[in-house]
């Protein structure tokens, strides 16, 4: 019985510190994410709606760079395009009709961005998925990485989504 | 009771937020190849055009040779689908134009019989009445060492301006493997986003400055009157309609393009997006801005036809209906 009651006392402390240490990375991430320190690169678009794009993510953690690349794609089609690459890639342009979207509309992108898990239908994650991890890795400093991840955004969800939330203006709109 | 009756309102609420968010009238858009795209690989034909004789696309003979061309169409129409904006299908408006019988090439006074030359028309066009039509076209690129690239080109034409609206062009990634299907399929799949989002700036602009359309008058052969005539004001007549111009369009925005005694042209006319009628905001036209200026004119005695190409052109034509 004793045994018993210590078990479920190791259980519970462990399920709480894992729980703390998850709520931790997450901060530690939603941090990074604040600094949108990226560069994208388009690699093409094998199917209509949906960019393959390599990016480039400076963060502080290695760990991080997977979700951080996840955020920084969507980021990069939302406000500011995605460049032509040679004949691979034509110029997509932003998905945000207004300079100042991100601002003006900054609940809706601090919650969307926010590091929450993946069944949220609002969240980030639901437009990205991740192709290649980790594709190129340059240490920068002594705790700075340049992590190259390949990742797809399905833009056209992405686009449904955001004209859904009012957030831009569909085609139609107006009519 | 109370949660029921705050239900209601807010139902309708949106409803009324709903209607009165979306009523302009929506444009319609057709898809077509290029003229010099249906050229370049023989598609066209001979039209005899009051005696002189000139090659002129022929979209049907494309469609029926061509089995690539119905594949991009059928694709870019998909995209504009999804973007909730439903082309009108090339083939079934050929279809249909040919039901239709042949296109009248001139057109009659209803009581007259006084006739105003035309220039032949685009028939399909007016059977479409599509306010946008894309015009598309590509060349297959080789190169020695057998792979292959698409040159690809994409316009949007607004119809009654005639002026080019969005555009999207480019060469793709050379590829030595996939059939050119594959290679149209890419060709327009990377272009469509930039094509589309210049086409959404041209209707933002147009409900910011209003939408562009054309007016034209025409004065009956057999009238009495013509737009030098003094007899209606204190002014010419085509100088009284200058000035209902002046006062209808958005920001007194528009263009006289010729005026002469028999025939005047405004373009680049601005009239607003919707107009309010019976405490309603409705979608307004061409059609409906110009019946203003057909009373306006009625009001002065003169007996007016309007007639209408679509949603954005108009022709009055001032002597008899």
């Amino acid at each position: 019985m004793k045994n018993l009651l210590i078990f479920i006392g190791i259980l519970f402390i462990s399920i709480g510190s894992a729980d703390a240490q998850s709520k931790r990375k997450r901060k530690k991430a939603d941090k990074e994410t604040a600094k949108w320190n990226y560069v994208v690169e388009c690699q093409g678009e094998a199917t209509a709606g949906v960019y393959t794009l390599k990016v480039f993510s400076i963060v502080m953690d290695e760990r991080l760079a997977g979700i951080q690349a996840q955020k920084n794609a969507v980021h990069a089609v939302i406000f500011q395009g995605v460049n032509a690459q040679g004949r691979k890639c034509k110029q997509k342009p932003a998905l945000a009709r207004s300079i100042n979207l991100e601002t003006e509309r900054e609940d809706f992108f601090k919650e969307f961005f926010a590091s929450v898990k993946r069944k949220d239908p609002n969240n980030f994650a639901k437009y990205v998925t991740v192709v290649e991890q980790v594709t190129d890795r340059q240490k920068l400093g002594r705790k700075k990485f340049r992590i190259g991840t390949l990742v797809t955004v399905n833009i056209a969800l992405l686009r449904k989504k955001l004209e859904k939330e009012n957030i831009i203006k569909s085609l139609s709109s107006g009519f | 009771m109370k949660n029921k009756i705050n239900k209601l309102h807010l139902i309708v609420l949106l409803l009324f937020v709903s209607i009165s968010f979306s009523q302009a009238k929506k444009p319609t858009l057709m898809v077509v190849p290029a003229d010099n795209w249906c050229f370049g690989n023989g598609y066209s034909e001979s039209f005899d055009n009051q005696g002189v004789v000139k090659d002129i696309p022929s979209y049907r003979v494309a469609l029926q040779r061509d089995t690539d061309l119905d594949l991009v169409i059928t694709q870019i129409n998909g995209m504009l689908s999804q973007r909730d904006f439903d082309a009108k299908n090339l083939k079934s408006q050929l279809d249909k134009l040919e039901s239709a019988g042949a296109e009248e090439a001139m057109r009659s006074s209803k009581y007259s019989g006084a006739q105003v030359a035309e220039s032949p028309n685009d028939a399909l066009r007016k059977v479409a009445k599509a306010d946008i039509i894309l015009k598309l076209g590509w060349t297959l690129n080789s190169t020695p060492m057998g792979e292959k690239s698409v040159t690809f080109i994409l316009k949007a034409l607004d119809s009654y301006t005639g002026k080019q609206i969005a555009q999207a062009s480019g060469t793709g990634a050379p590829d030595g493997f996939s059939p050119l299907p594959v290679l149209l399929e890419e060709a327009v799949a990377s272009h469509i986003d930039k094509f589309l989002a210049e086409l959404q700036t041209a209707f933002e602009r147009w409900f910011e400055k209003g939408r562009e359309c054309a007016i034209g008058i025409r004065v009956w052969d057999d009238w009495d009157y013509d737009l030098e005539s003094e007899d209606f004001g204190d002014d010419e007549l085509g100088f009284l309609i200058e000035e209902w111009m002046e006062d209808n369009t958005v920001g007194g925005s528009f263009t006289t393009m010729d005026a002469e005694a028999t025939m005047m042209n405004f373009e680049q006319v601005r009239i607003p997006m919707t107009y309010e009628r019976k405490g309603r905001v409705r979608g307004l036209d061409a059609r409906t801005w110009a019946k203003d200026l057909s009373k306006y004119l009625k009001g002065m005695g003169i007996e007016n036809k309007l007639t209408t190409v679509g949603l954005g052109e108009v022709k009055l034509y001032l002597g008899s209906k």
